[in-house]
């Protein structure tokens, strides 16, 4: 089924499609290929505890984990960090998502602050700055940092010694 | 609400009448009691104590929906839908529904019932999102970030693949765009 063929129907509400013997059986052919999984979203894995008691504070909780994330991302790449920039960005992703899964006290207070803040989550992302680069000063350790500097300064080391290989220029 | 839906029934090929309808305990106590012992079992993707926080998270907010495909009183999928906070990334400034999490009940997967009893209901509750899409005036357009190894079921549907996502775990990002419907005979489309 491609995107093509699906505009070219005729019906105007999409659920007439399901009485469309030819697009059932494709539909049928196509959740076969993934064996009738059809997972999508991010999740947290296990339980937050406390945090999360809170319930209508989960879906804020998701928005500002995304939100940190960006920020993040491009707070790392302004560095400069060229072939480590990717690693970096995945470790610190890695570590924001292990201080809101089990948050110091500090930093527990900090994100009750900020997650009943109403005017930052009428969108995807948390628009301020401000507010997202003070919670991942009091989120990321130093040695959160220093475990990101160390992933990002291996991935440039494996790359000088590959291309030190390839264009042989050590003797040995 | 409930809505009418036709899927396949694998053990003899033929077709089934089943309903969509809106979230209620019900659905996630079937969820509890009985999906999650087999998924558990199973070792598949979902992660329960997460969707049970996203259950009930819709008794919370106005802008999250659930629904759940139900066929002779199972729950046969669920649902899970944001509505007002997500943006189109193929039309800047465009709403979109955004699915938050969606599900085949255990049986209806392969890797614990082979053949699955019924086939059709993840694709039921994708055109469930257009339409409820079409309702609320976003045109049609919904998004998603699928888990890994799903993608060709979202390819095979026409979502537009918009690549991985760094800011969601490097999840593969999926739209659809405008439900565009061609007026019969003449070869135009219209939203």
């Amino acid at each position: 089924m491609s995107k093509q063929q699906e505009i070219n129907y005729t019906v105007s509400n999409p659920m007439d499609l399901l009485f469309d013997d030819n697009y059932l059986e494709e539909a049928v052919a196509a959740e076969a290929l993934v064996g009738g999984n059809i997972g999508v979203g991010l999740d947290w894995e296990h339980d937050m505890g406390e945090l999360l008691s809170n319930l209508p504070l989960v879906g804020r909780l998701t928005t500002l984990r995304v939100s940190l994330n960006r920020e993040a991302r491009q707070l790392i790449e302004t560095w400069n960090l060229g072939i480590g920039t990717k690693i970096a960005t995945t470790t610190a992703r890695i570590h924001i998502k292990q201080r809101l899964q089990s948050p110091t006290p500090e930093v527990e207070q900090h994100l009750q602050t900020v997650l009943l803040q109403d005017d930052l989550y009428n969108e995807e992302f948390i628009r301020d700055q401000e507010v997202l680069r003070s919670l991942l000063k009091v989120l990321l350790t130093e040695s959160d940092w220093q475990g990101i500097a160390s992933v990002a300064a291996e991935e440039i080391r494996k790359q000088i010694m590959c291309q030190c290989s390839v264009t042989e220029v050590i003797t040995v | 609400m409930l809505l009418k839906i036709r899927l396949a029934h694998s053990a003899d090929n033929s077709n089934v009448e089943a309903n969509i309808v809106e979230l209620n305990s019900k659905h996630v106590e079937d969820f509890r009691s009985v999906w999650m012992n087999l998924l558990r079992q199973f070792q598949q993707e979902d992660k329960y104590w997460d969707l049970m926080i996203k259950l009930r998270m819709i008794e919370n907010n106005d802008n999250y929906e659930g629904y759940a495909v139900e066929y002779q009183e199972q729950t046969e999928g669920l649902l899970l839908i944001e509505t007002q906070m997500h943006g189109s990334q193929i039309s800047s400034g465009k709403r979109l529904i955004y699915i938050y999490y969606v599900a085949t009940a255990p049986w209806n997967r392969e890797v614990i019932q082979r053949p699955p009893k019924l086939r059709g209901v993840g694709t039921s509750l994708l055109l469930f999102t257009r339409s409820r899409s079409l309702e609320l005036g976003y045109e049609g357009r919904v998004g998603l970030h699928s888990l890994p190894g799903y993608e060709k079921f979202y390819d095979n549907r026409g979502m537009l693949d918009l690549g991985s996502d760094p800011d969601y775990e490097d999840l593969v990002y999926f739209e659809y765009g405008a439900w565009r419907q061609r007026l019969q005979g003449t070869g135009e489309s219209q939203v």
